[in-house]
């Protein structure tokens, strides 16, 4: 039931907002007890802000210890621990390294500088992942409806509110009134009052890896050009809705600095010019940046979550453009962009050019008797440590122009997609059997549809996308809360065989939309208020061969995870996840591969206990059952101490784990703690252990200090490592510091 | 009057079953239960006179209902099911009819049920079933058998928890080829947080083969409309339906959903007199 008239009599509509609270969910249980006193009900006539002013002071009383935790500011860990389940799902799903830092820095600077409820649109709510659409979609219809906000717990009356999603969001939100939000007195204020941060950062693995022992006289192979650190540094300004502008810079370890093949110094350079809210300009780019749109079937640059233990969290929904400040040296856009607000309407229009690493090869051609130049492959990595990896440097050109027309209206919207992009070298033919239907050529236009529409509590979302050879990839699903203590998610996805786009990053099993079809569903219960059930399954099909399966292949995917906080200071979940997925027989001599079924099965258990305002511990047992015809196990069991108190400038954390795998395929991931913006989620795998420990120091108000210390220890394996970063040794310690200074 | 028109009805029925239908004795009756992923333990409707007895256990009304199913658009593989209920002052009385295959070959099964219900909470019911399998110019085989199921609240209006076993005395079709009539169990929960949601799942293991689970949703969007989503792993299978509530009458539709072997569509009809006493 909801409020739809303004101008109701207050008396019934406060009756109407009791019943509503009552029935929509169970934590206002407590408000029956202080029934209203009606007969100091503001009396009819007056306006709704003062019944509603009434109702909050009363909503307040049950929620003042709620208020003092507010004033603690609940640590971003909560956040960050939901996030870190996303990520070690993610690698464990594409074992791919991914950039993270962008978003985990969104959250920082929203965490410090919160968002104000009263000009936050649909997506700057649902952005982080905070709320759900329909959670979002009804905070934005209660401003509509009531006004701004006066406080954060009117935010108790918002339909779909829940306890966890209040509590979730209190770090990030802020409630002002209009004045004195971002008015801007002058040009000055602009450019000098919002926040510099410098970071520098270095790190080191201590141990000599091969890629940097000297060749002996005589000798031949290959050494990386540099040394083994590695420099960060990054600068960047920022105030807040307004303007953002910075640079960063990145040596990876084997590259060289300022020498030789290195003349610029760091091996990577990234800056950014990002204006927001400009009169008619919601945003301007200049330099690196992001661009995301719909659900990520044409143009998706950056990360995006995928399967995870948040099992409704399927949906895609980002700003079209955002400034990119990370270090990965592939996925982004580099040139000029901007989106124009215009009434409901919002039109988006970039370009980019940029010089991507390739492997550039010369053909032969037997007709014209002539010599072509074709990039064989793009290159990921973003290393230029061997002289290979040199020479495949910025080897391509590539060239994008954009543009994303979208009708909006709160949560819902139309949208159209264009994207044009040219390289200057060919992408080859491809000549294996599997790749065969994958782009190749030098020029690709897609173009595509997307949609969301907001029925009652039914989120329905969907994208459409060609390309220019008129193949398809295609997206179509719902999110929706049946009850407060239900909620579903199902997507289904239909990409053909020779769809592709360069940025593309959808929701599916592999990264890129093609070849896959596939089914999910996913359901989240609160049968109790300390208790959460999150499960899905995930049925997939690839109609076309792959590589390494040489036959078309489907494969099965489920999840389901149990989390008990029995009290506020305790965290328990159980996990069990179960892929399978067909590949090519091992150990199949014969000239004809056969697939067989390859299934993983992970068990975890994982605890985290807060004995005190300063100290928490965290456990995790996991178990890994791996069959691909033959059976093995790995486990991995940790424990991790963290000292964080308010009032004192030093912070600890740290962590001793044990591994025991049979080999790579039964590895186990685990999200590590790092220094600010730095994270890892390696595989362990053989038998060893691990420990980290992680020195966080506020050395003065501008100036903040880490440093990390990390070691891994393998006791079945005379050597660390593979290739050239192979280390002559089981022992493999690696440091890494960092400073920041703020002012 | 109404149990004499009931029984006429019920019989007029049982003997116009087509004979165009091909099947098994251990899939799920009613649409319902299909739209749920074939969930048959925790449920209580007309079918669970076929499903899990121990749910007419429950029913307060004289009620009849018919499904008809057709496995993977496959002509063979029809079901055809008719049930109906009598609750009585002892307990309450249910009868089954089944009939699949062709004039080649067809499975049909008569079977009687009485289920009583304690308090409100719990359930137990029994059935005795009469088999015969046919094979044209070959012969015919007739078997006796039972199935037993009981269902009970957990908590009260909330949480029903659901098990029927077929077969527990493990009989053979054929002692010389050890065709054997297939043993089943099964457990399910049903959990109803509101009276428009239910969220079911449930195992099921057949003595001879892998484990399968299954999970399901039902979703009443309006008094008279009720959606419906559910799968089965192992195999998958993914499933979806609607329900329709008229007056008296109850229309469920159903599509099932396997990934090499195609759709199978399932309709049942529900029809509740009146209420007795």
């Amino acid at each position: 039931m909801r409020l739809r008239e303004n101008n109701k009599a207050t008396s019934e509509a406060s009756l109407r907002l009791r019943r509503k609270a009552q029935r929509g969910n169970p934590k206002f249980k407590d408000l029956l007890l202080l029934d209203l006193p009606l007969c100091i009900l503001p009396k009819r006539g007056n306006d709704l802000r003062s019944l509603l002013l009434y109702l909050l002071f009363l909503f307040i009383l049950p929620y003042i210890s709620l208020a003092q935790e507010r004033k603690q500011k609940p640590s971003i860990e909560e956040i960050r621990d939901d996030i870190t389940q996303i990520l070690e799902t993610v690698s464990e799903e594409t074992d791919a390294a991914f950039n993270l830092d962008a978003f985990l820095e969104q959250l920082v600077d929203l965490y410090q500088k919160p968002m104000n409820l009263n000009r936050a649109s649909y997506e700057d709510l649902t952005n982080l992942r905070l709320l759900s659409p329909e959670q979002a979609d009804a905070v934005v219809r209660h401003r509509e409806q009531f006004g701004n906000f006066i406080s954060i717990y009117e935010l108790q009356a918002v339909e779909y509110m829940d306890v966890d999603a209040i509590t979730r969001m209190l770090p990030f939100v802020t409630v002002r009134s209009d004045i004195d939000d971002y008015q801007i007195q002058s040009i000055k204020q602009l450019l000098f009052e919002g926040d510099f941060e410098l970071y520098l950062r270095y790190s080191q693995i201590l141990e000599e890896q091969d890629g940097y022992v000297p060749l002996d006289s005589g000798e031949t192979g290959t050494r990386y050009a540099g040394n083994p650190s590695r420099f960060y540094t990054r600068f960047r300004y920022n105030f807040p809705n307004k303007l953002s502008y910075g640079f960063t810079a990145e040596k990876d370890a084997g590259e060289e600095f300022f020498h030789d093949t290195q003349p610029r110094g760091y091996d990577f350079y990234s800056g950014h010019l990002f204006v927001r809210n400009a009169s008619i300009f919601k945003s301007i780019a200049v330099g690196d940046f992001e661009a995301k749109f719909g659900q990520g079937l044409i143009m998706w640059s950056g990360f995006g979550f995928g399967k995870s233990p948040f099992v409704t969290n399927i949906k895609k929904s980002s700003e079209a453009l955002k400034p990119y400040t990370s270090v990965d040296e592939n996925n982004f856009l580099r040139g000029i962009g901007t989106t124009i607000e215009a009434g409901n309407f919002e039109i988006t229009g970039f370009f980019s050019q940029d010089r991507k690493d390739a492997n550039i090869e010369l053909l032969v051609d037997t007709l014209e008797d002539d010599f072509i130049s074709q990039a064989t492959s793009l290159q990921e990595s973003g290393l230029h440590r061997t002289e290979s990896e040199l020479e495949d440097k910025d080897a391509a050109k590539q060239l994008i122009t954009g543009g994303h027309i979208k009708f909006q209206k709160r949560a819902s919207h139309l949208a159209l997609t264009a994207t044009h992009t040219r390289l200057d070298f060919p992408l080859g033919a491809n000549t294996s059997p599997y790749n065969q239907f994958q782009f190749s050529g030098d020029r690709l236009t897609n173009f595509g549809m997307d949609y969301a529409l907001l029925i009652k509590n039914f989120y329905f979302f969907g994208e459409v996308a060609l390309r220019n050879n008129w193949s398809v990839a295609m997206l179509y699903g719902f999110i929706a809360s049946l009850d407060p203590k239900v909620d579903i998610s199902v997507a289904y996805r239909y990409y053909q065989k020779d769809y592709f786009s360069f940025f593309a990053n959808p929701f599916g099993e592999s990264r890129n939309p093609f070849n896959e079809q596939g089914i999910y569903a996913g359901i989240s219960l609160k049968p109790f208020k300390k208790i959460q059930l999150d499960t899905y399954i995930d049925y997939f099909k690839f109609p076309w061969l792959r590589y390494q399966v040489d036959a078309p292949s489907n494969g099965i995917d489920f999840l389901a995870q149990l989390t008990w906080k029995p009290t506020k200071k305790i965290e328990l979940y159980g996990r069990y996840k179960n892929e399978t997925k067909q590949e090519n027989e091992p150990g199949n001599t014969s000239k004809l591969d056969v697939l067989a079924d390859v299934n993983k099965q992970n068990i975890r258990f994982n605890a985290r206990y807060k004995v005190s305002e300063s100290i928490t511990l965290e456990n995790r047992f996991e178990y890994v059952i791996f069959n691909d015809g033959e059976k093995e196990n790995g486990y991995l069991i940790f424990q991790d101490i963290t000292y964080s108190a308010l009032g004192f400038p030093l912070s600890v954390s740290a962590r001793f784990a044990l591994f025991d795998t049979k080999s790579y395929d039964s590895r186990v991931y685990a999200y590590e703690d790092d220094v600010l913006y730095s994270y890892s989620i390696p595989g362990f795998y053989n038998k060893g252990t691990r420990f980290y420990l992680v020195l966080s120091y506020k050395a003065t108000r501008n100036i903040d200090l880490w440093l990390r210390f990390a070691q891994a220890y393998v006791s079945n394996q005379v050597t660390i490592g593979s290739g050239l970063d192979e280390i002559d040794g089981n022992v493999r310690n690696e440091i890494r510091g960092q400073v920041r200074f703020k002012f | 009057m109404i149990v004499k028109y009931f029984i006429i009805l019920f019989t007029a029925f049982s003997f116009l079953c087509p004979s165009i239908l091909a099947g098994s004795f251990d899939d799920a009756v009613g649409a319902r239960s299909s739209a749920l992923g074939n969930h048959t333990s925790a449920i209580s409707d007309v079918f669970s006179v076929s499903n899990n007895q121990a749910g007419i256990g429950f029913l307060k009304k004289y009620t009849f209902g018919i499904s008809a199913k057709n496995k993977f658009l496959v002509k063979e593989l029809s079901l055809m099911d008719a049930a109906a209920v009598l609750p009585t002052k002892t307990g309450v009385f249910g009868l089954g009819v089944h009939y699949s295959g062709t004039s080649l070959f067809s499975e049909s099964k008569i079977g009687i049920a009485f289920a009583k219900s304690f308090g409100d909470r719990f359930s137990f019911g029994l059935q005795f079933d009469y088999l015969n399998f046919r094979i044209s110019e070959y012969g015919s085989k007739n078997l006796f058998t039972f199935e037993a199921g009981v269902q009970y609240f957990l908590v009260p209006e909330k949480l029903l928890a659901g098990a029927h076993i077929n077969n527990p005395l493990r009989l053979t079709l054929d002692e010389e080829t050890d065709e054997k009539l297939p043993t089943v169990m099964r457990f399910g929960l049903n959990y109803s947080p509101s009276k428009k949601v239910s969220v079911l799942a449930e195992v099921e293991k057949d003595l001879d083969y892998a484990p399968v689970f299954k999970a399901g949703v039902e979703y009443r969007v309006v008094e008279k409309l009720a959606l419906r989503g559910g799968f089965n792993a192992n195999p998958f299978q993914a499933a979806f339906g609607i329900g329709l509530y008229l007056k008296n009458l109850t229309i469920d539709a159903a599509s099932l959903f396997h990934p090499q072997l195609g759709v199978s569509p399932h309709l049942s009809l529900t029809y509740a007199f009146a209420r007795k006493q």
